[in-house]
């Protein structure tokens, strides 16, 4: 990350940035005074870099950032902010909406005082995430404007802007983007860094607004679509949603990367065709939209995901131009799932207009796609010296495999893959206790749930009381590396440290669980095998709820360390004691166990020392290197 | 200040001429493929080109397949290289060569490390590892020119089997006309190592160069 990049005082400076960066600097440059977010892929870069920007800019210009327990927390904190009239964002992924959902819908009606975005990273194709909705409706059912930037450079430009657009409207404002936006980089023209100082301010109470009591929310929905009209003429009025003239009868309706797909597209088709780029996704800009069918005979829809130009398209054209032929998803000419690459669109646009691509995409994806079968897949696993590897296999060894695994979301998840599948139920976020409320009604197996130590302050609390309250009988393992780490290792409550460096107070999560009244809590380092496996025994024969924390740091974090320290990394080595049983990769796993022929060897630059693995073998056959090496000698 | 001054300074040799150029790099997390990309983009804006990078991150990183697509040139607006239409496939690994073949374009450029990595799922007994020379053969059905080198052994004898993607950048930078010169490409390799790496990834470089000629004089 190139954070003197982000943070430089240079303006008109180019600078080489992700999309996510550009973003974060685009806020910044906009004066945000309060930032709150849940970490989540497509949206983590953002955060990372406001936090770090937070605590570099500190005295030069002062804004707070928090990482906040979940997203509805994050969503509430920065809408305080906004009710005080200062500028704040809340940044999470796309599911994270859901989450904060119920914030939104209502926060609507009070409205925005100080600019107040919302950042939504959606995750066409779900490339990191449970689902791929488009929250593009968000927008549309909660009554608050949408913009969405389709170039790293429209993105932080639009960054900038949103706080008065939401000012101008007094409207939350969703910012959407997409994975291939926040994780692609290009050249940004740096703006200025604000040098305005903070201060606090006294609140400025007004119930009629600021509580929704119904018969306030009944006179809020009025105001609301009031302001929303004023949205719709800004739409039509804004420059961010043009009409680009063509030289023919057909016309591109598009808007977010569709919008850059569609431009290359037209390139290698060489078409000249008329083109319009919707940026402000609610409300539409349906009195452009009107102007833009009007010229035209045929139109192609160019958007990702969700048909959602194309419907509201339609029902434009009904009135306008009922003749339109309109192509996109509903034609079949364009696919309703993942995410666009410039040969869908070309495919897809060539086919909209009787053509063929210059180049048989579908001949060449074929003939990859015979010639990849004799590729080995490589999906991402569990690193060395994991530790949710080694708790995966005590459990395992506790419940002699034959428990039910519901589970949760994060690095951990990967234990749904054999050999350890220790995961048999992943729904969302909180959900692994959550289902395990039910299914300790109607299953007869043990139930042993797995969630990691951020999502367990996320949403798995509410969760636990239900379980203690209603005597629900399952053992929850909460795996406690010390990190968020599969958003990129951001802190959390069980860590005690804050977004930009503070310190914050430390939350224990057994003490969580004691005070919500579950009576059976150990704390166990799951690199101890034995001591683990045994604790599980315990846990499972306890007649109520028990947890069980498998406390133990991150291996990247714990390399990392050991690297800033200068401690050298002790590797283990396969002995001439190896009888080839294979337990070692086929019951226990692990990327540093590289199976040569029918021996196992262990790869020395990936071994993290942290010998698990030397605690599975049967044959004594695995040893550290030292002492293999002393032996020898 | 060394980045600005050479910005400056930057030649804008190729700039006018160059309307696109894709890039497509691949390996396995950790091999540096990311370091890779950053210095082509580096090259490319010292230049005075217009550069667009898509990366893998998230979950695809844990011990994963890492690829980015670089794409240079004036008429280039989207993120994504389409099938077909890579100038050159970068790949740090033979599987991941494969693994992304549709990217390259006919009549492109495969360079490979033929160093395997051999991803997890082989333990179990349910694939193998395919050959190299089959790898190989797979490659040249997919495009023009396709280099295998052993950048690992290259980078060993340079002094640091972590500069096998500067080697890789040699071979590269001699396989192919960039649309920037092999001097900037090397300002950019200086300004993005450790000061105390500078001379063993100069001397990667250099390796990966003059293997890549030998093997084109061969060939
Ligand atoms: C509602 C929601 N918010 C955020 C995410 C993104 N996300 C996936 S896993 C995860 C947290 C992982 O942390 P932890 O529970 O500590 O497990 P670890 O990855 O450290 O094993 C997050 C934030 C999500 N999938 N859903």
């Amino acid at each position: 990350m190139v954070l003197r990049d982000v943070v430089k005082d240079n303006p008109g400076e180019e600078v080489f940035l992700l999309g996510n960066e550009a973003i974060a600097r685009g806020f910044i440059e906009g004066r945000l005074r309060f930032g709150a977010a849940y970490p989540g892929t497509p949206s983590s870069e953002i955060t990372d870099t406001l936090a770090r920007a937070c605590a570099e800019l500190r005295g030069r210009y002062d804004f707070f950032f928090e990482y906040s327990v979940n997203e509805k927390v994050a969503f509430e904190a920065a809408a305080g902010a906004s009710m005080a009239g200062k500028r704040a964002v809340a940044i999470m992924k796309h599911v994270g909406v859901n989450v904060a959902a119920d914030a939104l819908f209502s926060f609507a009606y009070i409205g925005a005082k100080g600019g107040f975005v919302l950042v939504s990273a959606d995750d066409p194709s779900a490339h990191s995430s449970q689902n791929e909705q488009d929250n593009r409706w968000y927008g549309k059912s909660a009554y608050v404007p949408v913009i969405e930037p389709s170039t790293i450079q429209e993105a932080h430009e639009l960054s900038r802007e949103s706080f008065e657009i939401s000012e101008m409207l007094g409207l939350p404002v969703i910012f959407r983007t997409v994975t291939r936006l926040s994780h692609a980089s290009g050249i940004i023209k740096l703006g200025e860094i604000p040098d305005e100082p903070f201060t606090k301010v006294s609140f400025e109470k007004d119930p009629s607004e600021f509580v929704l009591i119904p018969a306030h929310a009944r006179t809020g929905k009025i105001k609301l679509l009031e302001k929303m009209e004023k949205a719709r003429e800004f739409a039509n009025k804004s420059d961010y949603n043009r009409i680009m003239e063509g030289d023919s009868d057909v016309g591109i309706l598009t808007g977010g990367l569709g919008y850059v797909y569609a431009l290359e597209a037209l390139k290698y088709l060489d078409l000249d065709a008329w083109v319009m780029k919707v940026t402000t996704m609610n409300p539409l800009p349906d009195e452009k939209i009107s102007d833009f069918i009007s010229q035209i005979d045929r139109l192609v829809v160019v958007e990702e995901l969700d048909p959602y130009l194309e419907l509201h398209v339609k029902a434009i054209a009904k009135d306008v131009n009922p003749d339109l032929e309109i192509h996109g998803k509903f034609t079949g000419d364009f696919p309703m799932e993942y995410e666009y690459t410039v040969d869908v669109v070309e495919k897809g646009i060539a086919s909209s207009l009787g053509m063929a691509p210059k180049v048989d995409f579908e001949e060449i994806r074929n003939r990859a796609n015979e010639a990849k079968k004799i590729l080995p897949p490589r999906p991402p696993i569990l690193c060395p010296g994991c530790p949710h590897t080694a708790s995966f296999y005590a459990i395992k060894q506790a419940t002699g495999d034959s428990a039910l695994y519901p589970s949760d979301i994060g690095c951990y998840t990967l234990g749904v893959n054999p050999p350890l599948s220790t995961v048999d139920i992943t729904l969302c976020m909180g959900g692994g206790v959550g289902t395990a409320n039910g299914l300790s009604y109607v299953v007869k197996d043990d139930i042993v749930v797995t969630v990691g130590d951020s999502t367990f302050f996320h949403a798995c609390i509410p969760s636990l009381i239900d379980a203690v309250y209603n005597n629900n009988k399952f053992v929850l393992v909460v795996l406690d590396n010390r990190t968020t780490a599969m958003t990129g290792h951001q802190p959390h409550p069980g860590t005690g440290e804050r977004a930009c460096g503070e310190i914050g107070k430390f939350i224990p999560i057994e003490d969580v669980a004691r005070s919500i009244g579950v009576d059976f809590v150990e704390v166990v380092n799951p690199y101890n095998l034995r001591k683990m496996t045994e604790v599980m025994e315990r846990a499972l024969a306890h007649d109520r709820v028990a947890v069980v924390v498998a406390r133990r740091a991150c291996a990247i974090l714990w390399n990392r360390e050991r690297k800033q320290k200068g401690i050298k990394i002790k590797p283990f080595t396969v002995t001439e004691d190896c009888t080839r049983c294979l337990r070692c990769v086929t019951s226990f796993t692990c990327p540093a166990l590289v199976l040569v022929g029918d021996q196992v060897t262990i790869d020395e630059t990936l071994c993290a020392g942290c010998g698990v693995c030397f605690q599975v073998c049967p044959y004594g056959a695995i040893v550290s290197k030292d002492v293999a090496e002393k032996e020898v000698s | 200040m060394a980045v600005r001054a050479i910005e400056r300074t930057a030649v804008k040799d190729k700039s006018e001429e160059v309307e696109e150029f894709n890039i497509f790099v691949s390996g396995v997390g950790g091999q540096g493929a990311l370091t890779a990309s950053g210095i082509i983009a580096r090259a490319a804006k010292m230049s005075g080109l217009k550069i667009l990078a898509a990366e893998t991150h998230g979950m695809a990183q844990r011990g994963g397949s890492v690829s980015v697509h670089l794409r240079i040139g004036s008429k280039v607006f989207a993120p994504l290289i389409p099938v077909g239409r890579a100038h050159v496939l970068f790949a740090l690994e033979p599987s991941e060569a494969l693994r992304y073949i549709e990217y390259v374009s006919s009549d492109g450029l495969v360079v490979v490390n033929t160093k395997e990595i051999v991803p997890p799922s082989v333990n179990m007994g349910d694939v193998v590892y395919p050959s190299i020379e089959k790898i190989g053969e797979v490659l040249k059905e997919f495009a023009r020119k396709v280099i295998l080198v052993n950048a690992h052994e290259l980078a060993v004898k340079a002094g640091n089997p972590l500069t096998n993607n500067v080697v890789m950048l040699g071979v590269m930078a001699r396989a192919i006309d960039l649309p920037f010169s092999n001097d900037i490409l090397k300002e950019s390799i200086k300004l993005t190592v450790p000061e105390k790496a500078l001379e063993v990834n100069m001397k990667a470089f250099d390796l990966g160069y003059d293997y890549a000629e030998k093997y084109m004089r061969e060939m």
